[in-house]
């Protein structure tokens, strides 16, 4: 029997999310429109051009939200306008992002992007069909505290060369499960709070029982339409649901939708259809084999599988395979253990990867059939070392080939967990050539993991069990590297160039 | 058995603090003090120091039977709080450092800056009797069969135990893989020894007018007392206290320094940076404190590893 590898328990205990924003009410807002007595919105005392045309902006009320860094932003113009939301730090560096209408007078938009407890103003600007540009003084606001029980990353290298962007991760408590979005050098400008065993007041979360699992939470993504982000809810074990929840930028939930046995890890597809990894159990030979599955949800609800992990390989019955995986059925053996779920548009297809045995496979969406499977003894690529593949647990597929991030054999204590570039040439069935990179120390990552490959050729890796992000330079050097304090890891990592909507 | 080295953490912190003595510095001292605000905007001035050294014992485990950590002889944890009276222990946490030897591990702990990064594994284990196998340890519930990765020479282990009582440790102990080493292990009172060196009286009081109408705000604040960088997000609770005892008794006292208030006010703060003293929850309404004792402010994380309160500062009332 292989060992099986240890997952981490991450201790941390969560205080409740507070909306305790600090943002200036509306009786303390700023004028709305500009006025010489209330003080430069330059920064410099001095008036701008533009606050020649302020009488023309009416109204502006500045609402904090339920997520103490987001604020929506209401204007009034008096003549037909395209709004800008202008937001200046006390360093006096100006972020902006556009507000939208439907008649150009009303608009709407939202601050998105924001530091936490952090002063700041906000001025609009307004271009005013036939008469110019407008623009009020700047009022003060303040973000709000970060709520207590959501860790901060800890920055401890941030090269200027970082790549600018967003990590979207689950956090990971003993007793919390939460969501966060961190920008690229480690500020936390978006959390959630999704579960707190010690709360008794966590909305539409009772507590679980004693022995269950928490409802965790793995991957966090962008919601295609820009409202915000999506992030799966693993079933508590094959009898159960797993669910994708689509929370907008301003903390509501938006949708919620559900895959039988749905667990770990999803994807959003370019049609509106959704899939998630899912469980299937087959009684064999008087035991009860744990695999997985594929589960595509189309835009309209119907949810199919379309691959089964016994579709592709057979279990081996001489051994026997850990148990206690599902909190809802402990002796299930839990056999082939897909932990990750990808998608390529190209193809038109997923890929996963799979601890037993230890492989990535490539599965076609429209047929299910494999389009290849790289690992020892594959009939479709020869001479694959046995460690090209060994616990992988996240693939991304490239131009010339796949990334993996491995696991490793966690047993033997020589091994480290590492990405592999693995150039594939598929119709001449060959592994063209592949490249690990280990880290500055060796790390033995016992649970989840990622790795991801950016525009920029970065590789952005996530050492979930270790509450870490790195940025890794295509020449190996370490771009940035992000910790979390002690008790509190990540699920899988996501990194995004912008957030919909997000000031610039 | 052997002790890792103890480590004074901070001390160069502690000297450069210069304590005052107690009769020069107590707000009784009749030095001149800072104008009374209403609109009290804290500062990294008013909080206090600590330093704090800590050492484990290092109890090599047998690499061949992999041992039991039994704590059924702790009677008193590493801040003299009373196991059956204060406390239960109600978990053993198991860490692993792949990494960092015991050594770094009790600096980075005693100095709380210990990051999830440098833990290799996390694992824990729930015993009514006070026992708890290698391979009883489990993450999340789960076995994880951590009896394979006990290998001699194999990392730093290390096991905690914790309750519900306050945030961080009662007691600990190294348990390097070895082979040969002890197949029990026991956790006791002298496993684990923190010496804390506390300073309420070298820093700035807080001089508040005598209204209830008094603001604190402490989105300022940006070191704790151990000098470690504050992230004021993590602040949580806000106390304010009346002792009778002196100040340099309170400074022996600074884990509990909610235990022993003899008049307490207190108000839940996460996600927010500033308060009033109205809106604080006590046994009277909270409008003068320029009552007899020592008054003493603080700010704590109880999610934290480290229970020591993040701010402390003296508090002078005046009268309303």
């Amino acid at each position: 029997m292989r060992p099986r590898p240890p997952r981490f328990s991450i201790l941390i205990v969560l205080a409740g999310i507070v909306p305790a924003c600090q943002a200036l009410g509306p009786d303390k807002a700023g004028p709305p429109g500009a006025s010489a007595d209330s003080g430069g919105a330059d920064g410099t005392g001095t008036d701008l051009p533009c606050h020649e045309l302020s009488g023309h902006i009416g109204a502006v009320t500045l609402t904090p939200t339920a997520v103490p860094t987001v604020f929506e932003v209401a204007v009034d113009t008096e003549l037909a306008a395209t709004v800008t939301l202008v937001v200046t730090d006390a360093e006096g560096s100006e972020r902006r992002a556009a507000a939208t209408s439907l008649d150009g007078m009303d608009h709407t938009g939202l601050l998105l992007g924001l530091p936490p407890s952090t002063p700041l103003e906000l001025r609009v600007e307004a271009e005013l069909d036939g008469a110019g540009t407008g623009c009020t003084l700047a009022q003060a606001f303040s973000t709000g505290a970060y709520p207590s029980g959501l860790p901060l990353a800890v920055p401890s290298l941030l090269e200027p060369e970082r790549t600018p962007g967003y990590h979207l991760v689950s956090v990971l408590g003993e007793d919390t499960v939460s969501v966060a979005i961190y920008d690229e050098s480690g500020v936390p400008v978006w959390g959630h709070l999704d579960w707190d065993r010690n709360a008794d007041d966590v909305p539409g979360e009772p507590p679980i029982p004693e022995g269950a699992f928490p409802p965790f939470i793995f991957r966090v993504r962008l919601d295609p339409q820009g409202r915000g982000v999506v992030f799966n809810k693993q079933a508590d074990g094959s009898a159960d649901r797993g669910a994708l929840v689509t929370m907008s930028w301003t903390g509501e939930v938006l949708e919620e939708v559900f895959f039988d046995t749905g667990h770990t890890d999803f994807v959003l597809l370019p049609d509106g259809s959704s899939a998630m990894l899912g469980w299937v159990v087959q009684d064999m030979e008087g035991r009860r084999i744990l695999g997985d599955s594929i589960l595509v949800r189309s835009p309209d609800g119907e949810v199919t599988q379309v691959w089964s992990s016994f579709d592709q390989f057979v279990p081996d019955l001489s051994r026997t395979y850990p148990t206690g995986f599902t909190a809802d059925d402990p002796p299930l053996e839990d056999w082939s253990h897909v932990n990750s779920l990808a998608y390529d548009p190209v193809d038109d297809a997923f890929l996963v990867t799979e601890t037993e045995p230890p492989a990535v496979v490539k599965v076609d969406r429209a047929t299910g059939a494999a389009h290849w499977v790289l690992m020892t003894g594959s009939p479709d690529f020869d001479g694959v070392a046995r460690d090209l593949v060994e616990f992988p647990h996240s693939v991304q597929q490239l131009d010339d080939g796949v990334l993996v991030f491995n696991r490793s054999q966690l047993d033997r204590s020589e091994t480290c967990s590492r990405f592999t570039d693995v150039v594939l040439d598929p119709d001449a069935g060959r592994v063209v050539s592949h490249a690990d990179w280990m880290g500055a120390v060796c790390r033995q990552n016992g649970f989840l993991g990622g790795a991801e490959r950016l525009a920029s050729g970065s590789t952005v890796v996530t050492w979930s069990s270790y509450g870490l992000i790195e940025e890794v330079a295509p020449d190996g050097t370490v771009l940035a590297s992000l910790g979390m304090p002690i008790g509190a890891g990540f699920g899988f990592g996501v990194f995004e160039p912008t957030l919909p909507g997000a000031l610039q | 058995m052997t002790r890792a080295g103890a480590w004074p953490l901070a001390a160069a912190l502690a000297l450069a603090c210069g304590a005052k003595p107690e009769a020069e510095a107590t707000a009784d001292s009749g030095a001149a003090l800072p104008e009374p605000c209403v609109d009290c905007v804290l500062s990294d001035a008013q909080n206090y120091r600590y330093t704090a050294e800590l050492s484990v014992d290092v109890v090599p485990g047998s690499a061949e039977v992999t041992p039991v950590v039994d704590w059924s002889a702790l009677r008193h944890d590493l801040h003299g709080h009373r196991v059956g009276a204060d406390f239960d222990v109600e978990e053993a946490l198991l860490l692993v450092f792949l990494e960092l030897g015991p050594e770094e591990v009790q600096a980075a702990l005693g100095s709380d800056t210990l990051q999830q990064a440098d833990v290799s594994l996390f694992a824990t284990c729930t015993s009514p009797d006070a026992r708890c196998g290698i391979g009883d340890f489990t993450a999340m519930g789960r076995d994880v069969d951590l009896e394979q990765y006990y290998l001699d020479g194999y990392g730093t282990w290390m096991v905690l135990l914790r309750s519900s009582f306050e945030a961080g440790a009662h007691a600990m102990v190294f348990l390097p893989p070895a082979s040969g080493g002890a197949e029990e292990i026991r956790i006791g009172d002298d496993s684990s020894k923190l010496d804390v060196a506390v300073d309420f009286r070298s820093s700035e009081p807080l001089v508040v007018g005598g209204s209830d109408a008094v603001t604190l705000d402490w989105s300022g604040l940006t070191q704790d007392g151990l000098g470690n960088p504050l992230a004021v997000h993590q602040i949580d609770r806000l106390m304010l206290a009346r002792y009778d005892a002196p100040l340099s008794t309170l400074e022996t006292q600074v884990f509990d320094l909610e235990r022993v208030a003899d008049e307490r006010f207190d108000l839940a703060v996460s996600g927010r940076s500033s308060a009033t003293l109205a809106e604080l929850d006590g046994p009277r309404p909270l409008t003068d404190l320029s009552a007899p004792g020592t008054w003493l402010l603080a700010l704590s994380c109880s999610v934290c590893a480290n229970p020591a309160p993040k701010f402390v500062a003296r508090v002078v009332g005046t009268d309303p």
